[in-house]
C-alpha cells in the first residue's frame, strides 16, 4: 500500500470506521513510512478532543427570528408556491418582436372580419371559428418550438402554456410525453407531468404515463408518479414499479412509497 | 417524515414544513458555524438564519437527487465563504475572542477545559478551509464523498487534506501547550 493510501487509511481509522486487522495493518504501514505510534496516538488524541469540544446551543433569539422570517416568506404571494408554477405567464411576454407584429395582425384581421359579417351570423360565426382555430394553432406551434429550446426557462414557459389549453391535440401530447421521459431538467419534467394529468382520461396520456416510470432518476418526479397512479387506480403501473425497485440504488424514500403504491395497485 | 418528503412538500407550497427541517439542522449547523467562526455566537446564529432564508429561496434547487444534508451544508459552506469575505479581520477577532475566554479558565484551573480551550485556539490558527474540513468530518450525517462534494474535491484528496489539518492541528496545540508550560514556569507555578 502507498504512503497516500496510509493517510487516507488513518482518518478511517482516527474515525473508528477500521476492523481491528484492518487498524493493525495501517498502523504497521504508518509505522514504515517513519510515522511514530506515538505521533497516531497525538492525532487520535486530538481527534478525541475534537469531538469533545463542547458548542453552546443557539439562542431563543435565533428561533424567533427564523419564525419571523419564515411567516413572511409565507406572506410573500412569490413564495406560496415554487417560483416556477407561481409566475403567469401571459401569452403575449412569451412573444418575440416578430410574433408579436404576426399576432397584430391576426387580431386586426379578425377584427374586420369580425364587424364585416356583422349582419350574417352563419358566415361570421364560421370565419370566427376558424380564425380562433388559427390563433390556437400558432400558440401550439409556439409552444412546440420552445419546447425544443435549449434553454430551460423557455422550456418551463412553453410547459406552462400548455395548461392554458383548453384541449391539447396528440402532437402536444406527444411532446409532452417526450419532455417527460426525456428533458435534462427534473423541474420541466415534473411541469410536463403536471400538465400530462390535466389528460389523464385520454388513453395515450396513460399509456405515456405508465411507459415514463422506468425512464424517471429524480425521486420528486418518482413520488408525484406513483401518486398519480395510485389516484388514477392504474393497476398497469405496478409491474413498472416493481422494476424500478429492484434498482438497489433507489432512493429509500421512493423505495417505500413505491412499495406502498404496488401493494395498493395489486 | 424524512427530510425528502418534507423537501416534496416544501417545493409543492408547505412552505411550514421548512421549520421542522429548522428544529432538525438548526444546532448541527449552528455548531458548523460556531467552529468555524471561532467562537463568534453572533455570527453564527446570522450565519443559521441566511442559510434557511436561502433554503427557502432557492427551494426548487432540490431536486431530491442525494442527500438533503448535503445540500444543506453546501449551501451553508457558500454562506461562509461570502461571510469570510465580508470580515477580513475575521483572525484578529479570533485571536482576541479565545485570549479572553482563556484567562477565565486559567482561573478556573480547570484541567479539561484549558485543553480544549487550546484546541480551539488552534482550530483558530488553521487556515479557513481546514478548519472546516475538520468541522465537516465530524458531521454525522455526512460522509467523505459527500464532504468532497460540497468542497468541490476529491474523496481521495478529502481524506489527505483532513490528514494534514490534523497534523497542523496537533503542532499548533503541542506549541500552545509548550507556550503556556513556559509562561507558567517563568511566573513559577511549576517547577
Amino acid at each position: 500500500m502507498k504512503r497516500k493510501d496510509h493517510r487516507e487509511k488513518l482518518i478511517d481509522l482516527l474515525h473508528g470506521n477500521l476492523s481491528p486487522e484492518e487498524e493493525k495493518e495501517i498502523i504497521a504501514g504508518l509505522e514504515r513510512s517513519g510515522m511514530s505510534r506515538q505521533e497516531i496516538e497525538d492525532l487520535r488524541s486530538v481527534s478525541r478532543l475534537i469531538d469533545e469540544t463542547p458548542s453552546p446551543g443557539p439562542s431563543e433569539r435565533m428561533d424567533k427570528r427564523f419564525y419571523t422570517m419564515l411567516e413572511e416568506e409565507k406572506k410573500n404571494s412569490l413564495l406560496g408556491e415554487p417560483e416556477i408554477k407561481t409566475k403567469k405567464l401571459s401569452f403575449v411576454s412569451l412573444l418575440t418582436p416578430g410574433m408579436r407584429i404576426a399576432a397584430g395582425i391576426a387580431l386586426f384581421l379578425l377584427g374586420w372580419f369580425t364587424s364585416g359579417w356583422f349582419g350574417s351570423s352563419t358566415p361570421r360565426d364560421r370565419q370566427i371559428a376558424d380564425l380562433s382555430g388559427e390563433i390556437k394553432q400558432l400558440k401550439e406551434t409556439l409552444v412546440l418550438t420552445m419546447m425544443q429550446q435549449s434553454s430551460t426557462v423557455e422550456r418551463i414557459k412553453a410547459v406552462n402554456m400548455v395548461s392554458e389549453f383548453e384541449t391539447a391535440d396528440s402532437l402536444i401530447i406527444e411532446r409532452l410525453i417526450g419532455v417527460l421521459n426525456h428533458d435534462s431538467n427534473d423541474n420541466v419534467r415534473l411541469l410536463a407531468l403536471e400538465a400530462l394529468v390535466r389528460y389523464s382520461s385520454v388513453p395515450v396520456v396513460r399509456d405515456g404515463l405508465i411507459g415514463s416510470i422506468g425512464n424517471q432518476t429524480s425521486p420528486l418526479v418518482q413520488l408525484r408518479l406513483a401518486d398519480i397512479m395510485l389516484a388514477l387506480n392504474e393497476k398497469r403501473a405496478a409491474p413498472e414499479f416493481q422494476k424500478v425497485l429492484q434498482d438497489a440504488r433507489l432512493n429509500y424514500s421512493v423505495r417505500g412509497k413505491m412499495n406502498e403504491t404496488v401493494i395498493a395497485l395489486l | 417524515m424524512d427530510d425528502i418528503s418534507l423537501m416534496v412538500s416544501v417545493n409543492a407550497g408547505e412552505i411550514d414544513k421548512v421549520g421542522l427541517l429548522y428544529e432538525r439542522y438548526k444546532r448541527p449547523l449552528y455548531a458548523y458555524f460556531f467552529k468555524l467562526t471561532c467562537g463568534d455566537n453572533q455570527a453564527s446564529e446570522d450565519l443559521v438564519h441566511t442559510v434557511f432564508y436561502r433554503v427557502i429561496r432557492y427551494r426548487t434547487s432540490f431536486t431530491g437527487k442525494g442527500n438533503f444534508a448535503k445540500w444543506l451544508f453546501r449551501i451553508a459552506h457558500n454562506t461562509g465563504i461570502d461571510h469570510n469575505r465580508k470580515i477580513r479581520h475575521v483572525n484578529t477577532y479570533q485571536t482576541e475572542t479565545y485570549a479572553t475566554q482563556s484567562a477565565v479558565y486559567e482561573d478556573n484551573e480547570l484541567e479539561k477545559n484549558e485543553q480544549l480551550e487550546m484546541l480551539q485556539q488552534a482550530m483558530c490558527r488553521l487556515k479557513p478551509d481546514e478548519r472546516e474540513l475538520l468541522v465537516l468530518s465530524k458531521i454525522d450525517c455526512l460522509k467523505y464523498r459527500e464532504i468532497a462534494e460540497i468542497m468541490n474535491i476529491t474523496e481521495s484528496n478529502v481524506k489527505i487534506k483532513i490528514f494534514r489539518a490534523l497534523k497542523k492541528l496537533k503542532d499548533n496545540y503541542t506549541k500552545l501547550e509548550n507556550t503556556i508550560y513556559e509562561k507558567e514556569r517563568s511566573s513559577g507555578k511549576v517547577n
